[in-house]
């Protein structure tokens, strides 16, 4: 009891402290939004980032801000937009805060008017490519890699680059069929946006789609289900896995391996916005400084496995890192409204029916 | 009394209907629209139904379908029928455990059965594997139109099992034995006369077995996925994505087509179930009942009865269980070298999982008795009632049964979201309870009709004679005589409360966590650690309701 | 020869010993009836014989084959012994016509389509039922119904003709046709049968032997005639007919001859059993035979009429004798006069 009392007494000078001393680590958020979001006191989030990747950074913020509660929901991303959206018609309570990887999806919310516009401090240490219009923000730096069978695939067949998986693929049609595995665009946003991406990067994409048709390239909804299934032998290999979401598995699976193609790499980051309806607005913008901010970035590079963004953060799953090993040849997805391009519906249905007659599905 | 005001009756006819009709008639609504029901930019339209109508693989998901109901049902009602044949009347070895093991399988969750199976005897399954030891290539493919047949009739032969059965304990055994006397063998009575007899009971439980092959979800979800094979309702989940924005009309279309194809299935068990009365009313006098012998065809028939039992329960629970003890698996892994505690520990690292186990409790245990006080209520209150609202009520209850749980789920959440005095309770469990409760009323509406049939109508005559008003009569003879079905009832409907997956999909969420669609949703993501996990939980959480059910001898079957 | 041997049988259903050992015979083109309250066994030795059951000892020989033997472990099933049971119930296969219903055993014994249509178009013009080949069973009454079944039971000539209480689900006036139609059926195709019943004047008018069945035994045996007028136990007399009661203590023991007396009576009558001077002992007398005198007879007993019931073809009179009901059946109506009764010693069963 008397514990109790002394802790309650000592809280608020502890924090003035935390908040007054000069951490170049700590999020710069403005003290007076800070005070805002301890008095909302609550904070609801809307995620694709699942508990078990989000768990370090979540229980960091928590120690940062422990008069925020916070309330994390990861779902799937199609989840994350259709709840949001309805919840929004409805005009019923929703998020504060929405990161998800469906990157077009989170601009199409910014360009339809539902996110309000925050000036973070921590902006100028963000590349620009990753922000637009102070609506919408990337957080991450996610590369999009092959994943393979260790005990199945020796070293030296790893394929280096995507013309290297073709040619593998080429030459052995018979022990490839059926063993190679990716995102389904059709049920999937953030397969369609990656596929759609090597579209536009992959100069011989024509004959890399049909390359996969004739394996009989297997289709799934997440990394996760495809890794599970690599790592049992079922496939052999999968392409566009989200290399943050392999690193994490990889760390417990010793069947699983990641190459990183140097002819190309996609590069993905979780975008954040802040609807306009938000309850606790303050809360949200102190989630998202924390989410920019080196404290946070450090976390995600060093124990999330999310891949910073930060070029000014160090560690092993950081931008800087990739950076410094792949070069020229990572192309990051823009937070931009080109990725409004295929939310179009015909054009979207023309990409799916073009892809599944190359794929020979139709 | 029946001139009285039947405010109470009417009352409860009209609540069950708004809980019916509403989400109903959200979905058909949804459907005449070109764009999400809530967007202002919405107008009636039949474009939904041109783009469903005329995409290609909303064709090729009906074809699949249609092969894949007709194929269960042509293996699950002879093999249903044959089963409850050996087991209610013949001297079939162990007929008395088996009568509850052969149940199992409707109480597992369809979805931890595939993934059990993608285990056990997927292309890498440790059956699988070990069999490729043996003969040099894996023998089978479960991710094949067949085998998901095969599958899915197998798992739903206990349907067939329970109406047939139930038919055939009501069917007097003289008819057999007349046939014995004049010179005929077990066989040969099963098909010349039990069969035929209860043929009603065969019909309608094939009806139900086809039209529950529309609806299959879980199966289809895990097991149709590697090899692409789409049927209605996977379709339908493939629609969430497929525009890339919601897409709720499309989805809708397609509730509204298997709606359409349910519900003259509906009317016609409806009118088999007449027919199936008035069959039973020849039904002659039972003596104490002697088993047919099977002569020789005793083992081979026990063997073919733990063949099943095996392949559909066995098999894909060792899987779930050995995936829920390892790290990896597959391919060239020791299993030995594998074996981890650590997927059930991480279980408890997330407080959605945990709450999702503690929901699921709270939802079978609680939500499964407020459930049966409802069935209760609204039974009770139909209950010899000559009025046209009765009639009424007999309909509206069959229309859930039509509504496969994942639309009644997507309809629930609309309702919760746009029906201002819900949407507070929309992230309650209370939203998950109501959908629950409303998708299995037909279920439960029978449970509680066979109970209160069994009450002679003399005896509640009787109070009435002697002057009780209709509330006492209820109170003081109705109510006390289905004690003991009511407490069967709450184990059932806790049973199908804990396997439920596919209702809660679009549910889920904060708060309304449940096991059934967190696996739906991480089996989507691909935590299989975390999925196998959960399903063990799953399976032990009925296998509980199951082991108190028998303690008490409640029936398993309605 | 078709003959049925059944010997030491034993049965117990439920911790209930249903059969101890029961024995008997019956010859080839003979009517047994098996008659007994219920709960005596009766139905369970029809069932054993039938083969739906199988007893825990004894012995069944039909003919030359032995059907069951609990020391060689033979048991041979119903479907192998060739029998035909008309069931209580009749069981009709309601999803089959008549027809259809009484050809099965024809089909099951491989028989032409041609002759089974023959067979059974004939069979049911023995019972009665031309032109209704077609019907559902539901379609018929229940006399039909009762038709259908023996029909179905004795078309492909079985060895023996078992009968679960044929006419018990008929009403009154239609079972006492029943019963002489069913009489001259079994006489008209001289087939053995066995037959169940719990009416004695069923038993009396169908059966050439009756066997009386109590408690899982077999309380006596004989023809019709021997079991109504010379029942060797009280059972026995108190079962196969109507009679009156009268109970007292043996007051003198002379050869067959015993006198009864009570408080203010006494009467001689045949010693039925071993009762000795001074036991307690039940008089026992048909009602028919009991005669009323308007004064002073032998062996005969001074009456108060109590009460009277006309039942149409005869009257009913109650008198109290001495302290003990009397009943008797009269013609007329019951004057005002004084009454004696008279108990024929010849008659009087001491038991």
């Amino acid at each position: 009891m008397r514990q109790t009392c002394l802790f309650a007494a000592l809280l608020p000078i502890l924090l003035i402290t935390i908040a007054a001393s000069p951490d170049p680590k700590a999020p710069a958020t403005s003290a007076q939004i800070v005070a805002g979001a301890e008095k909302e006191g609550k904070l609801v989030v809307y995620s694709t980032t699942d508990s078990a990747s989000a768990a370090p950074l979540l229980k960091d913020f928590g120690a940062a801000y422990p008069k925020i509660a916070l309330e994390y929901n990861d779902m799937n991303s199609t989840e994350v937009y259709n709840r949001f959206v309805s919840e929004a018609a409805a005009g019923s309570g929703s998020a504060d805060l929405l990161w998800s990887s469906a990157m077009d999806l989170q601009i199409k919310l910014a360009n339809d008017g539902y996110a309000q516009e925050y000036q973070t401090p921590e902006a100028a240490h963000v590349p620009s490519w990753a922000l637009w219009k102070n609506e919408a923000f990337g957080t991450t730096f996610e590369p999009i890699a092959f994943v393979y069978n260790k005990r199945l695939l020796k070293a030296e067949e790893v394929p280096q680059s995507h013309a290297d998986l073709i040619k593998l693929l080429k030459a052995n049609p018979d022990r490839f069929k059926g063993k190679v595995t990716s995102y389904d665009p059709e049920r999937s946003g953030i397969g369609f946006l990656l596929i759609t991406q090597d579209a536009r990067t992959d100069p011989a994409f024509a004959e890399t789609e049909k390359t996969y048709g004739k394996v009989g390239v297997k289709l799934y909804t997440s990394t996760g289900a495809m890794m599970e299934r690599i790592s049992s032998g079922e496939h052999l290999i999968g392409f566009n896995m989200i290399g943050s979401y392999a690193i994490a598995k990889m760390r417990k699976d010793p069947a699983l391996g990641i190459a990183y193609p140097k002819d190309y790499m996609l590069v993905m980051s979780r975008v954040a916005i802040i609807p306009k309806a938000a309850k606790h607005v303050n809360a949200a913008k102190v989630f998202l400084d924390y989410l920019l901010s080196v404290r946070g970035q450090e976390i995600m590079g060093n124990r999330a496995a999310l891949f910073s963004i930060r070029p000014d953060v160090q560690g092993e799953t950081t931008a800087a890192s990739l950076t410094k090993q792949m070069g020229s040849s990572l192309k990051p997805i823009p937070v931009s409204p080109a990725l409004l391009v295929y939310l179009d519906q015909s054009k979207r249905l023309e990409f799916l029916k073009q892809w599944q007659e190359a794929l020979g599905t139709k | 009394m029946r001139h009285a005001p039947q405010w109470h009756r009417i009352l409860a006819v009209l609540i069950t209907g708004t809980a019916v009709m509403l989400p109903l008639a959200i979905i058909v609504y949804q459907s005449l629209l070109d764009a999400p029901f809530f967007q202002p930019s919405a107008k009636l339209s039949l474009s939904a139904f041109r783009f469903v109508l005329t995409d290609g693989d909303f064709h090729r998901a009906f074809a699949t379908t249609a092969i894949l109901a007709t194929g269960m049902t042509a293996v699950a009602v002879p093999l249903g029928a044959i089963l409850a044949f050996l087991l209610v009347r013949t001297d079939l070895p162990g007929r008395n455990w088996l009568e509850p093991v052969v149940l199992i399988p409707i109480f597992l969750s369809p979805v931890v059965i595939a993934f059990g199976y993608v285990v056990a005897a997927g292309p890498v399954g440790f059956f699988t594997l070990w069999a490729k030891q043996v003969v040099g290539a894996a023998p089978w493919n479960i991710y094949t139109l067949l085998s998901l047949t095969l599958i899915a009739g197998f798992t739903h032969i206990p349907y067939v099992f329970l109406y047939t059965s139930s038919a055939l304990r009501a069917l007097g055994a003289d008819v057999e034995e007349a046939a014995s006397i004049a010179g005929a063998g077990a066989a040969r009575i099963a098909l010349t006369v039990s069969l035929p007899m209860v043929r009603p009971a065969i019909l309608y439980s094939a009806v139900l077995v086809f039209f529950l092959g529309f609806e299959i979800f879980g199966l289809a979800l895990v097991l149709g996925d590697p090899g692409g094979l789409l049927v209605l309702s996977t379709y339908l989940y493939k629609l969430t994505n497929r525009l890339g924005v919601p897409s709720y009309q499309l989805m809708a279309v397609v509730a509204v087509i298997i709606i359409a194809i349910a519900f003259p299935l509906v009317y016609l068990q409806r009118r088999l179930m007449g027919i199936a009365s008035r069959f039973v009313t020849v039904a002659g006098k039972g003596f104490a009942q002697r088993p047919l012998r099977l002569g020789r065809l005793r083992w081979i028939a026990f063997g073919g009865v733990l063949f099943w039992l095996a392949a559909t329960v066995l098999l894909p629970l060792s899987g779930v269980f050995l995936r829920a003890f390892v790290s990896a698996w597959g391919e060239g892994v020791r299993l030995t070298e594998v074996l981890t505690l650590e997927n059930f520990r991480e279980l408890s690292d997330y407080p959605n999982l945990v709450r999702g186990i503690t929901n699921t409790l709270g939802i079978a245990v609680i939500g499964g008795a407020l459930a049966v006080a409802w069935y209760a209520i609204v039974g009770l209150a139909t209950h010899r009632w000559q009025s046209p609202w009765a009639k009424v009520m007999d309909y509206l209850v069959m229309v859930p049964r039509g509504m496969p749980g994942l639309i009644a789920g997507l309809a629930f959440l609309w309702v919760f979201l746009f029906v201002k005095p819900l949407s507070p309770l929309r992230s309650t469990l209370f939203s998950v309870w109501l959908a629950y409760s409303v998708v299995w009323l037909a279920y439960g509406m029978r449970l509680i009709s066979t109970a209160l049939l069994q009450i002679q109508p003399e005896l509640e005559e009787a109070a009435a004679i002697i002057g009780a008003p209709g509330a006492r009569v209820t109170r003081d003879v109705t109510v006390p005589l289905i004690r003991f079905g009511l407490l069967g009832s709450w184990l059932l409907v806790f049973m199908i409360f804990v396997r439920e997956y596919s209702t809660g999909v679009y549910l889920l969420g904060p708060g309304t966590e449940v096991i059934g669609s967190l696996i739906v949703s991480l089996w989507g993501t691909g935590a299989i650690d975390i999925v196998a996990a959960l399903s063990v939980v799953n399976v032990l959480l009925v296998a509980a309701g199951l082991a108190v059910a028998l303690r008490l001898g409640v029936r398993l079957h309605g | 020869m078709d003959k049925l041997i059944v010997s030491n049988i034993q049965k117990r259903l439920g911790g209930n010993e249903v059969l101890k050992a029961v024995s008997f015979e019956l010859r080839r083109g003979e009517v047994v009836a098996l008659l007994g309250p219920s709960g005596s066994g009766k139905t369970t030795l029809l069932r054993l014989i039938a083969g739906l059951d199988y007893p825990d000892a004894g012995r069944i020989v039909l003919g030359e084959k032995l059907l069951f033997d609990s020391e060689s472990g033979v048991e041979v099933p119903a479907e192998r012994r060739n029998l035909g049971l008309v069931f209580q119930s009749y069981a009709l296969w309601p999803h089959r016509t008549v027809f259809d219903n009484v050809a099965y055993g024809l089909r099951l014994r491989r028989t032409a389509p041609s002759q089974t249509r023959e067979r059974v178009l004939s069979v049911l013009g023995q019972v009665g039922l031309e032109g209704l080949a077609e019907r559902h069973p539901h379609q018929l009454s229940g006399g039909q119904q009762q038709r259908v079944a023996l029909a179905r039971a004795i078309v492909y000539n079985p060895q023996l003709l078992l009968l679960d209480e044929p006419l018990s689900n008929l009403d009154a006036k239609l079972r006492e046709e029943a019963r002489v139609w069913l009489r001259e059926m079994i006489e008209k195709l001289q087939i053995s049968a066995v037959c169940v019943t719990h009416d004695q004047i069923e038993a009396l008018a169908i059966a050439d032997r009756v066997l009386l069945l109590e408690k899982g035994r077999i309380e006596q045996e004989g023809t019709p005639q021997e079991m109504y007028e010379n029942p060797r136990t009280i059972f026995a007399a108190e079962f196969m007919g109507s009679n009156n009661r009268l109970t007292g203590t043996i007051a003198e023991i002379r050869g067959a001859m015993a006198k009864i007396s009570g408080d203010s009576w006494e009467l001689w009558g045949q010693l039925r059993s071993d009762r000795r001077d001074g036991e307690t002992a039940t008089a026992v007398i048909r009602i028919e035979k009991t005669r009323v005198r308007d004064q002073p007879a032998e062996n005969a007993l001074a009456a108060k009429l109590e009460t009277t019931l006309y039942l149409g073809e005869r009257w009913d009179y109650l008198f109290d004798a001495g302290g003990q009901r009397v009943r008797i059946w009269a013609p007329t109506a019951p004057a005002q006069r004084p009454y004696w009764l008279q108990f024929p010693s010849e008659s009087l069963w001491i038991f």
